[in-house]
Protein backbone atom coordinates (compact mmCIF):
# COMPACT_ATOMS: atom_id res chain seq x y z
CA UNK A 1 0.00 0.00 0.00
CA UNK A 2 1.60 3.59 -1.05
CA UNK A 3 1.88 5.54 2.15
CA UNK A 4 4.00 8.97 1.86
CA UNK A 5 6.75 9.33 4.63
CA UNK A 6 5.62 10.19 7.90
CA UNK A 7 7.77 13.03 9.41
CA UNK A 8 6.82 12.42 13.01
CA UNK A 9 9.18 9.19 12.27
CA UNK A 10 11.83 11.22 13.77
CA UNK A 11 11.61 14.20 15.84
CA UNK A 12 13.59 17.17 14.92
CA UNK A 13 14.19 17.85 18.23
CA UNK A 14 14.58 14.71 20.39
CA UNK A 15 15.57 12.35 17.95
CA UNK A 16 13.93 9.02 18.32
CA UNK A 17 13.57 6.79 15.38
CA UNK A 18 10.89 4.16 15.95
CA UNK A 19 11.89 1.07 13.97
CA UNK A 20 8.93 -1.31 14.86
CA UNK A 21 7.05 1.56 12.27
CA UNK A 22 10.28 0.86 9.77
CA UNK A 23 10.76 -3.19 9.98
CA UNK A 24 7.36 -4.78 9.32
CA UNK A 25 6.71 -8.43 8.94
CA UNK A 26 5.89 -8.23 5.46
CA UNK A 27 7.69 -4.90 4.58
CA UNK A 28 10.52 -2.68 5.25
CA UNK A 29 10.54 1.23 4.82
CA UNK A 30 13.84 2.71 2.51
CA UNK A 31 14.81 5.10 5.02
CA UNK A 32 16.99 1.89 6.72
CA UNK A 33 18.79 2.19 3.76
CA UNK A 34 19.20 5.73 3.33
CA UNK A 35 19.15 7.40 6.63
CA UNK A 36 22.62 8.54 8.26
CA UNK A 37 21.21 9.13 11.83
CA UNK A 38 19.56 5.17 11.09
CA UNK A 39 23.56 4.43 10.16
CA UNK A 40 24.94 6.00 13.36
CA UNK A 41 22.29 4.00 15.52
CA UNK A 42 23.28 0.68 13.57
CA UNK A 43 26.68 1.44 14.86
CA UNK A 44 26.33 1.99 18.39
CA UNK A 45 23.75 -0.91 18.48
CA UNK A 46 24.86 -3.74 16.32
CA UNK A 47 28.20 -2.92 15.05
CA UNK A 48 29.48 -1.97 18.33
CA UNK A 49 27.47 -4.20 20.19
CA UNK A 50 27.13 -7.63 18.90
CA UNK A 51 29.68 -9.74 18.13
CA UNK A 52 31.18 -9.27 14.87
CA UNK A 53 33.56 -11.19 12.40
CA UNK A 54 36.88 -9.96 12.30
CA UNK A 55 40.06 -12.55 10.80
CA UNK A 56 40.86 -15.57 10.64
CA UNK A 57 43.38 -17.39 12.34
CA UNK A 58 44.68 -18.60 9.19
CA UNK A 59 45.80 -14.70 7.98
CA UNK A 60 48.05 -13.96 11.09
CA UNK A 61 49.70 -17.85 11.49
CA UNK A 62 52.95 -16.46 11.98
CA UNK A 63 54.64 -15.05 15.37
CA UNK A 64 54.77 -10.99 14.44
CA UNK A 65 51.68 -11.79 11.41
CA UNK A 66 49.21 -8.87 12.29
CA UNK A 67 46.65 -7.54 9.91
CA UNK A 68 44.25 -4.40 10.70
CA UNK A 69 40.40 -4.76 10.14
CA UNK A 70 37.61 -2.25 11.14
CA UNK A 71 34.19 -3.46 13.80
CA UNK A 72 32.32 -1.00 12.23
CA UNK A 73 34.37 2.54 11.62
CA UNK A 74 36.51 1.51 14.07
CA UNK A 75 39.67 0.64 13.30
CA UNK A 76 41.25 -2.92 15.10
CA UNK A 77 44.63 -4.89 14.87
CA UNK A 78 44.72 -8.74 15.06
CA UNK A 79 48.46 -10.06 15.99
CA UNK A 80 49.50 -12.97 16.66
CA UNK A 81 52.49 -12.68 19.62
CA UNK A 82 55.81 -15.10 19.79
CA UNK A 83 53.97 -17.82 22.29
CA UNK A 84 51.43 -17.96 19.61
CA UNK A 85 48.35 -16.08 21.68
CA UNK A 86 46.18 -13.47 18.90
CA UNK A 87 45.34 -10.48 20.37
CA UNK A 88 43.06 -7.53 18.98
CA UNK A 89 43.81 -3.86 19.68
CA UNK A 90 41.86 -0.45 18.93
CA UNK A 91 44.55 0.87 16.15
CA UNK A 92 44.45 4.30 17.98
CA UNK A 93 47.39 5.41 19.69
CA UNK A 94 46.90 6.07 23.15
CA UNK A 95 48.80 8.89 22.94
CA UNK A 96 46.70 11.38 20.50
CA UNK A 97 44.87 9.04 18.39
CA UNK A 98 46.59 8.32 15.14
CA UNK A 99 46.60 5.24 13.60
CA UNK A 100 49.77 3.33 14.14
CA UNK A 101 49.64 0.51 11.81
CA UNK A 102 48.57 1.30 8.31
CA UNK A 103 49.61 -2.14 6.58
CA UNK A 104 46.38 -4.10 5.78
CA UNK A 105 48.83 -7.02 6.04
CA UNK A 106 52.34 -7.01 7.97
CA UNK A 107 54.86 -9.05 9.95
CA UNK A 108 56.48 -7.03 13.24
CA UNK A 109 56.67 -7.28 16.97
CA UNK A 110 56.32 -3.58 17.54
CA UNK A 111 54.71 -1.39 16.08
CA UNK A 112 55.81 2.67 15.98
CA UNK A 113 53.48 5.41 15.66
CA UNK A 114 54.53 7.82 12.90
CA UNK A 115 53.68 10.64 14.40
CA UNK A 116 55.46 10.92 17.32
CA UNK A 117 57.20 7.94 18.09
CA UNK A 118 55.29 5.80 20.58
CA UNK A 119 56.14 2.52 20.27
CA UNK A 120 54.23 -0.55 21.48
CA UNK A 121 54.79 -4.16 21.12
CA UNK A 122 52.17 -6.59 19.39
CA UNK A 123 50.10 -7.18 22.39
CA UNK A 124 50.06 -3.99 22.55
CA UNK A 125 51.82 -2.71 25.74
CA UNK A 126 53.66 0.34 25.32
CA UNK A 127 57.55 -0.38 24.90
CA UNK A 128 58.53 3.36 25.14
CA UNK A 129 57.90 7.26 24.01
CA UNK A 130 60.60 9.36 22.40
CA UNK A 131 62.18 12.11 24.79
CA UNK A 132 60.59 10.42 27.79
CA UNK A 133 61.64 12.58 30.06
CA UNK A 134 59.32 15.39 29.26
CA UNK A 135 56.49 13.33 31.09
CA UNK A 136 57.85 13.75 34.13
CA UNK A 137 58.06 10.90 36.93
CA UNK A 138 54.96 10.22 36.88
CA UNK A 139 54.57 8.56 33.53
CA UNK A 140 53.70 5.12 33.63
CA UNK A 141 54.00 3.51 30.22
CA UNK A 142 51.57 0.23 31.76
CA UNK A 143 49.39 3.22 31.83
CA UNK A 144 49.03 3.43 28.04
CA UNK A 145 48.60 0.25 26.26
CA UNK A 146 46.79 -0.10 22.88
CA UNK A 147 43.02 -0.65 23.70
CA UNK A 148 42.21 -4.33 23.60
CA UNK A 149 39.04 -4.96 22.02
CA UNK A 150 36.63 -5.90 24.80
CA UNK A 151 36.22 -9.42 24.07
CA UNK A 152 36.85 -11.65 21.48
CA UNK A 153 36.52 -15.19 20.97
CA UNK A 154 37.42 -17.58 18.13
CA UNK A 155 34.79 -20.73 16.81
CA UNK A 156 36.88 -22.96 13.93
CA UNK A 157 39.45 -19.83 13.67
CA UNK A 158 36.96 -17.68 12.86
CA UNK A 159 37.78 -14.72 14.93
CA UNK A 160 34.59 -12.78 16.31
CA UNK A 161 35.22 -9.62 18.35
CA UNK A 162 32.31 -7.59 20.44
CA UNK A 163 32.91 -4.27 21.20
CA UNK A 164 30.47 -4.89 24.31
CA UNK A 165 32.02 -5.93 27.72
CA UNK A 166 28.70 -7.52 28.59
CA UNK A 167 26.04 -9.81 26.83
CA UNK A 168 25.73 -13.40 25.15
CA UNK A 169 28.72 -15.99 24.48
CA UNK A 170 30.00 -16.73 20.83
CA UNK A 171 29.26 -19.79 20.59
CA UNK A 172 25.41 -18.69 22.23
CA UNK A 173 25.24 -16.13 19.52
CA UNK A 174 25.70 -18.38 16.98
CA UNK A 175 23.25 -21.02 17.62
CA UNK A 176 22.48 -23.09 14.99
CA UNK A 177 24.68 -21.51 12.74
CA UNK A 178 27.38 -23.44 14.22
CA UNK A 179 26.68 -26.49 12.89
CA UNK A 180 27.01 -24.83 9.32
CA UNK A 181 30.14 -23.72 10.36
CA UNK A 182 31.07 -26.96 11.25
CA UNK A 183 30.36 -28.47 7.72
CA UNK A 184 31.98 -25.51 6.10
CA UNK A 185 35.27 -26.23 7.83
CA UNK A 186 34.63 -30.49 8.02
CA UNK A 187 35.23 -30.16 4.22
CA UNK A 188 38.88 -30.03 4.74
CA UNK A 189 40.41 -33.47 5.75
CA UNK A 190 42.18 -31.64 8.48
CA UNK A 191 39.30 -30.43 9.61
CA UNK A 192 40.78 -26.62 9.03
CA UNK A 193 40.40 -23.89 6.21
CA UNK A 194 43.23 -21.48 4.79
CA UNK A 195 42.45 -18.07 4.14
CA UNK A 196 45.82 -16.78 2.75
CA UNK A 197 45.07 -16.44 -1.08
CA UNK A 198 44.34 -12.90 -1.24
CA UNK A 199 40.90 -11.00 -1.76
CA UNK A 200 38.87 -9.74 -3.84
CA UNK A 201 36.88 -6.36 -2.95
CA UNK A 202 33.74 -4.72 -4.70
CA UNK A 203 33.20 -1.34 -3.39
CA UNK A 204 29.48 0.18 -4.20
CA UNK A 205 27.38 3.16 -3.33
CA UNK A 206 24.90 1.54 -1.73
CA UNK A 207 23.97 0.43 2.21
CA UNK A 208 25.57 -2.34 3.67
CA UNK A 209 22.91 -4.22 4.43
CA UNK A 210 21.50 -4.48 1.01
CA UNK A 211 25.14 -7.40 0.64
CA UNK A 212 23.80 -9.55 3.46
CA UNK A 213 20.46 -9.74 2.25
CA UNK A 214 21.27 -10.81 -1.44
CA UNK A 215 23.04 -13.24 0.19
CA UNK A 216 20.15 -15.69 1.04
CA UNK A 217 18.26 -14.71 -1.73
CA UNK A 218 17.25 -17.59 -3.50
CA UNK A 219 14.54 -15.36 -6.16
CA UNK A 220 17.37 -13.57 -8.14
CA UNK A 221 19.81 -15.89 -9.21
CA UNK A 222 17.75 -17.44 -12.23
CA UNK A 223 16.89 -13.63 -12.87
CA UNK A 224 20.06 -11.19 -12.11
CA UNK A 225 22.65 -14.30 -12.79
CA UNK A 226 20.97 -15.87 -15.87
CA UNK A 227 23.54 -16.25 -17.97
CA UNK A 228 25.91 -17.39 -15.11
CA UNK A 229 23.52 -19.94 -14.13
CA UNK A 230 22.89 -20.89 -17.69
CA UNK A 231 26.70 -21.79 -18.25
CA UNK A 232 27.07 -23.18 -14.84
CA UNK A 233 23.84 -25.52 -15.59
CA UNK A 234 25.94 -26.23 -18.93
CA UNK A 235 23.18 -28.19 -20.81
CA UNK A 236 22.96 -31.19 -18.07
CA UNK A 237 20.58 -28.86 -15.54
CA UNK A 238 17.22 -27.18 -15.65
CA UNK A 239 17.69 -23.68 -13.92
CA UNK A 240 14.70 -24.07 -12.36
CA UNK A 241 15.70 -26.82 -10.65
CA UNK A 242 18.45 -24.95 -9.41
CA UNK A 243 17.11 -21.31 -8.19
CA UNK A 244 13.28 -22.06 -9.25
CA UNK A 245 9.85 -22.87 -8.47
CA UNK A 246 11.26 -26.52 -8.80
CA UNK A 247 13.97 -26.64 -6.93
CA UNK A 248 13.94 -28.43 -3.94
CA UNK A 249 16.06 -26.20 -2.06
CA UNK A 250 14.99 -24.70 1.12
CA UNK A 251 15.11 -20.82 2.49
CA UNK A 252 15.58 -21.13 6.30
CA UNK A 253 15.76 -18.58 9.31
CA UNK A 254 18.02 -20.20 11.74
CA UNK A 255 17.51 -17.68 14.32
CA UNK A 256 19.96 -15.14 15.86
CA UNK A 257 20.39 -13.59 12.41
CA UNK A 258 21.80 -16.50 10.89
CA UNK A 259 20.34 -17.41 7.71
CA UNK A 260 20.52 -20.51 4.78
CA UNK A 261 20.04 -21.16 1.58
CA UNK A 262 19.56 -24.72 2.34
CA UNK A 263 20.82 -26.26 -1.43
CA UNK A 264 22.00 -29.64 0.02
CA UNK A 265 18.94 -31.57 -1.84
CA UNK A 266 20.25 -30.02 -4.96
CA UNK A 267 23.88 -30.13 -4.34
CA UNK A 268 23.13 -34.02 -3.78
CA UNK A 269 21.15 -34.29 -6.95
CA UNK A 270 23.63 -32.88 -9.22
CA UNK A 271 26.64 -34.87 -7.54
CA UNK A 272 27.95 -32.62 -4.78
CA UNK A 273 29.53 -29.48 -5.09
CA UNK A 274 32.79 -29.28 -3.31
CA UNK A 275 34.60 -27.68 -6.04
CA UNK A 276 33.68 -27.09 -10.09
CA UNK A 277 33.04 -29.64 -11.66
CA UNK A 278 35.44 -31.76 -13.81
CA UNK A 279 37.98 -32.31 -11.30
CA UNK A 280 40.54 -35.40 -11.94
CA UNK A 281 39.25 -39.06 -10.65
CA UNK A 282 42.68 -38.84 -9.26
CA UNK A 283 42.19 -35.49 -6.93
CA UNK A 284 38.75 -37.08 -5.99
CA UNK A 285 40.11 -40.04 -5.18
CA UNK A 286 42.80 -38.59 -2.63
CA UNK A 287 40.34 -36.23 -1.66
CA UNK A 288 37.48 -39.26 -0.59
CA UNK A 289 40.51 -41.27 1.36
CA UNK A 290 41.41 -38.12 3.32
CA UNK A 291 38.01 -37.36 4.29
CA UNK A 292 37.87 -41.29 5.10
CA UNK A 293 40.54 -42.07 7.43
CA UNK A 294 39.31 -38.64 9.19
CA UNK A 295 35.29 -39.65 9.28
CA UNK A 296 34.96 -42.33 8.32
CA UNK A 297 33.38 -43.81 5.13
CA UNK A 298 29.80 -42.98 5.69
CA UNK A 299 30.21 -39.52 6.77
CA UNK A 300 33.01 -38.92 4.35
CA UNK A 301 30.39 -39.65 1.53
CA UNK A 302 28.22 -37.27 3.15
CA UNK A 303 30.31 -34.54 3.08
CA UNK A 304 31.10 -34.82 -0.36
CA UNK A 305 27.56 -34.96 -1.44
CA UNK A 306 25.97 -32.32 0.71
CA UNK A 307 29.68 -29.66 -0.39
CA UNK A 308 29.78 -25.85 1.44
CA UNK A 309 26.65 -24.53 3.08
CA UNK A 310 25.08 -21.47 1.57
CA UNK A 311 24.36 -19.52 4.88
CA UNK A 312 24.76 -15.92 6.45
CA UNK A 313 25.44 -14.35 9.93
CA UNK A 314 24.39 -11.04 10.63
CA UNK A 315 25.61 -8.31 10.33
CA UNK A 316 28.79 -9.54 7.93
CA UNK A 317 30.17 -13.06 7.27
CA UNK A 318 28.63 -15.06 4.53
CA UNK A 319 29.62 -18.31 3.55
CA UNK A 320 29.00 -19.07 -0.26
CA UNK A 321 30.11 -21.80 -2.00
CA UNK A 322 34.23 -21.95 -1.07
CA UNK A 323 34.30 -17.99 -0.06
CA UNK A 324 33.78 -16.13 2.67
CA UNK A 325 32.59 -12.60 1.91
CA UNK A 326 33.32 -9.97 4.78
CA UNK A 327 30.77 -6.84 4.52
CA UNK A 328 32.68 -3.52 5.64
CA UNK A 329 30.25 -0.52 5.69
CA UNK A 330 31.88 2.79 5.24
CA UNK A 331 28.90 5.70 5.51
CA UNK A 332 24.97 4.65 4.92
CA UNK A 333 25.56 4.41 0.91
CA UNK A 334 28.89 3.19 0.96
CA UNK A 335 30.17 -0.57 1.03
CA UNK A 336 32.76 -2.60 1.13
CA UNK A 337 32.72 -6.10 0.15
CA UNK A 338 35.47 -8.74 0.34
CA UNK A 339 35.54 -11.91 -0.95
CA UNK A 340 38.01 -14.53 0.26
CA UNK A 341 39.41 -17.95 -1.26
CA UNK A 342 39.35 -20.01 1.07
CA UNK A 343 41.49 -23.25 1.03
CA UNK A 344 41.12 -27.00 2.05
CA UNK A 345 44.07 -28.05 4.48
CA UNK A 346 45.13 -31.91 3.81
CA UNK A 347 43.37 -31.56 0.32
CA UNK A 348 45.01 -32.44 -2.87
CA UNK A 349 46.56 -29.29 -4.76
CA UNK A 350 44.09 -29.76 -7.63
CA UNK A 351 41.18 -29.54 -5.49
CA UNK A 352 42.57 -25.98 -3.52
CA UNK A 353 43.78 -25.25 -7.37
CA UNK A 354 39.98 -24.88 -8.35
CA UNK A 355 38.55 -23.66 -5.88
CA UNK A 356 40.78 -20.61 -6.21
CA UNK A 357 39.89 -19.70 -9.90
CA UNK A 358 36.37 -19.85 -9.39
CA UNK A 359 36.54 -17.44 -6.62
CA UNK A 360 37.69 -15.24 -9.65
CA UNK A 361 35.63 -16.81 -11.90
CA UNK A 362 32.34 -15.63 -10.12
CA UNK A 363 33.71 -12.64 -8.18
CA UNK A 364 36.22 -11.10 -9.84
CA UNK A 365 35.90 -7.66 -11.54
CA UNK A 366 34.87 -9.57 -14.62
CA UNK A 367 33.44 -12.36 -12.67
CA UNK A 368 29.92 -14.12 -13.99
CA UNK A 369 28.11 -13.23 -10.48
CA UNK A 370 29.35 -10.47 -7.78
CA UNK A 371 29.27 -7.51 -10.25
CA UNK A 372 25.74 -8.06 -11.39
CA UNK A 373 24.64 -8.36 -7.25
CA UNK A 374 27.18 -4.75 -6.99
CA UNK A 375 24.94 -3.58 -9.78
CA UNK A 376 22.09 -4.12 -8.30
CA UNK A 377 22.85 -2.74 -4.66
CA UNK A 378 23.39 0.91 -6.67
CA UNK A 379 20.52 0.66 -8.83
CA UNK A 380 18.66 0.12 -5.32
CA UNK A 381 20.27 3.14 -3.78
CA UNK A 382 19.57 5.14 -6.72
CA UNK A 383 15.96 3.99 -6.35
CA UNK A 384 15.54 4.74 -2.82
CA UNK A 385 15.84 8.44 -3.31
CA UNK A 386 12.41 8.07 -4.64
CA UNK A 387 10.80 8.13 -0.99
CA UNK A 388 6.95 9.08 -1.95
CA UNK A 389 6.74 5.13 -1.71
CA UNK A 390 8.85 4.32 1.26
CA UNK A 391 8.03 0.48 1.31
CA UNK A 392 9.82 -2.74 0.11
CA UNK A 393 7.84 -5.59 -0.18
CA UNK A 394 9.27 -8.79 1.92
CA UNK A 395 6.10 -11.04 1.29
CA UNK A 396 7.08 -13.77 -0.90
CA UNK A 397 6.27 -17.26 0.78
CA UNK A 398 4.21 -16.14 4.03
CA UNK A 399 1.70 -17.82 3.01
CA UNK A 400 3.68 -20.98 2.83
CA UNK A 401 6.57 -21.04 6.09
CA UNK A 402 7.05 -23.84 7.95
CA UNK A 403 8.24 -24.01 11.90
CA UNK A 404 10.46 -26.42 12.38
CA UNK A 405 12.87 -27.77 15.08
CA UNK A 406 15.34 -25.11 17.18
CA UNK A 407 13.11 -22.45 16.57
CA UNK A 408 14.04 -22.65 12.37
CA UNK A 409 11.33 -21.36 10.02
CA UNK A 410 11.75 -22.78 6.96
CA UNK A 411 10.43 -21.36 2.77
CA UNK A 412 10.68 -22.37 -0.55
CA UNK A 413 14.34 -21.34 -1.71
CA UNK A 414 12.71 -18.62 -3.77
CA UNK A 415 11.00 -17.13 -0.47
CA UNK A 416 11.78 -14.30 1.27
CA UNK A 417 11.55 -16.56 4.78
CA UNK A 418 15.51 -15.68 4.77
CA UNK A 419 15.52 -11.14 4.05
CA UNK A 420 12.36 -11.61 6.89
CA UNK A 421 14.59 -13.30 9.12
CA UNK A 422 16.86 -10.80 9.13
CA UNK A 423 15.10 -7.78 9.47
CA UNK A 424 13.54 -9.48 12.47
CA UNK A 425 16.68 -10.06 14.09
CA UNK A 426 17.76 -6.01 13.40
CA UNK A 427 14.75 -4.91 14.70
CA UNK A 428 15.50 -6.73 17.98
CA UNK A 429 19.07 -5.12 18.06
CA UNK A 430 17.49 -2.00 17.34
CA UNK A 431 14.68 -1.80 19.67
CA UNK A 432 16.68 -3.14 22.61
CA UNK B 1 85.21 2.09 4.01
CA UNK B 2 83.19 -0.90 4.14
CA UNK B 3 83.09 -3.53 1.65
CA UNK B 4 79.62 -5.02 1.07
CA UNK B 5 80.61 -8.57 -0.66
CA UNK B 6 77.31 -9.44 -2.24
CA UNK B 7 74.26 -7.75 -2.85
CA UNK B 8 72.23 -6.58 -0.18
CA UNK B 9 68.69 -8.10 1.15
CA UNK B 10 66.30 -5.58 1.77
CA UNK B 11 63.88 -6.40 4.78
CA UNK B 12 61.18 -3.90 5.13
CA UNK B 13 57.52 -3.19 6.79
CA UNK B 14 55.52 -0.44 7.48
CA UNK B 15 57.81 1.07 10.53
CA UNK B 16 61.66 -0.16 9.27
CA UNK B 17 63.60 -0.39 6.37
CA UNK B 18 67.16 -2.38 6.68
CA UNK B 19 69.67 -4.28 4.09
CA UNK B 20 71.64 -6.73 5.22
CA UNK B 21 74.42 -8.59 3.78
CA UNK B 22 77.68 -10.41 4.57
CA UNK B 23 80.67 -8.40 5.61
CA UNK B 24 84.06 -9.49 5.12
CA UNK B 25 86.51 -6.71 6.10
CA UNK B 26 87.52 -8.18 9.66
CA UNK B 27 89.14 -10.90 10.07
CA UNK B 28 86.02 -12.95 10.44
CA UNK B 29 82.94 -12.47 8.82
CA UNK B 30 79.95 -10.38 10.06
CA UNK B 31 76.58 -9.85 10.07
CA UNK B 32 76.26 -6.24 8.32
CA UNK B 33 72.95 -4.21 8.98
CA UNK B 34 71.90 -0.92 7.64
CA UNK B 35 69.10 0.96 8.49
CA UNK B 36 68.06 2.96 5.37
CA UNK B 37 65.71 5.19 7.46
CA UNK B 38 68.78 6.44 9.55
CA UNK B 39 71.86 5.08 7.91
CA UNK B 40 73.19 3.82 10.84
CA UNK B 41 74.98 0.49 10.36
CA UNK B 42 75.93 -2.12 13.09
CA UNK B 43 77.92 -5.17 12.62
CA UNK B 44 77.21 -8.71 14.38
CA UNK B 45 79.80 -11.33 14.60
CA UNK B 46 78.80 -14.92 15.05
CA UNK B 47 78.36 -15.47 18.20
CA UNK B 48 75.95 -12.28 18.95
CA UNK B 49 73.74 -13.69 16.01
CA UNK B 50 74.05 -17.28 17.67
CA UNK B 51 73.04 -15.78 21.17
CA UNK B 52 70.15 -13.92 19.39
CA UNK B 53 69.01 -17.70 18.60
CA UNK B 54 67.98 -17.79 22.28
CA UNK B 55 66.69 -14.01 22.72
CA UNK B 56 62.85 -13.73 23.14
CA UNK B 57 61.18 -10.94 21.16
CA UNK B 58 60.35 -9.39 24.01
CA UNK B 59 63.74 -9.22 25.35
CA UNK B 60 63.87 -6.52 22.30
CA UNK B 61 61.49 -4.49 23.94
CA UNK B 62 64.08 -2.14 25.64
CA UNK B 63 66.03 -1.71 22.46
CA UNK B 64 62.69 -0.47 20.77
CA UNK B 65 62.62 1.90 23.43
CA UNK B 66 63.25 5.38 21.33
CA UNK B 67 63.93 7.41 24.49
CA UNK B 68 67.35 5.59 24.55
CA UNK B 69 68.23 7.16 21.55
CA UNK B 70 69.51 11.08 21.70
CA UNK B 71 71.17 13.21 19.13
CA UNK B 72 71.31 13.27 15.54
CA UNK B 73 69.73 10.24 14.34
CA UNK B 74 68.26 9.62 17.80
CA UNK B 75 64.86 9.14 19.24
CA UNK B 76 62.82 7.33 16.83
CA UNK B 77 65.35 7.40 14.33
CA UNK B 78 65.03 10.67 12.70
CA UNK B 79 67.35 13.21 12.22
Amino acid sequence: MATTLNSSMISASNPSIDYSKLVLPDRISGRLYCDHAIFNEELERIWYHEWIYVAHESEVPEAGDYVTRQIGLQPVIVSRDEDGTVHLMLNRCTHRGNTVCQSERGNSHAFRCAYHGWTFNNRGDLAGVPYSAGYGESFKREDYPLTRVPRYESYRGLIFASMSSTGPSLLERLGNARRLIDQFMDLSPEGEIIVRSGVLRHEFRGNWKMAIENSVDGYHPNILHHAAMVMAANGKADIDTLFGERSDARARDLGNGAAQLDLTPVQIKNGGRVVPPGWSKQAFDEYRAALTARHGTERADRIIAEGPPHFCIFPNLIFILNQMRVIQPLSVDHTVVSYYPTLLKGAPEELNRRRLSETYLIHGPAGRVAPDDIEAYERNQAGFQAQVNEWLVLRRGLDREEQEDNGQIAGHETDETTQRALWRHYRTLMTQ
Amino acid sequence: MMKDSAQPIMLANEFAAVAISRDDTGNGPRLLIRDLRTGRVTLLDPLELAALTWVRHEELAPFLDPSRFTGPGGANGTG
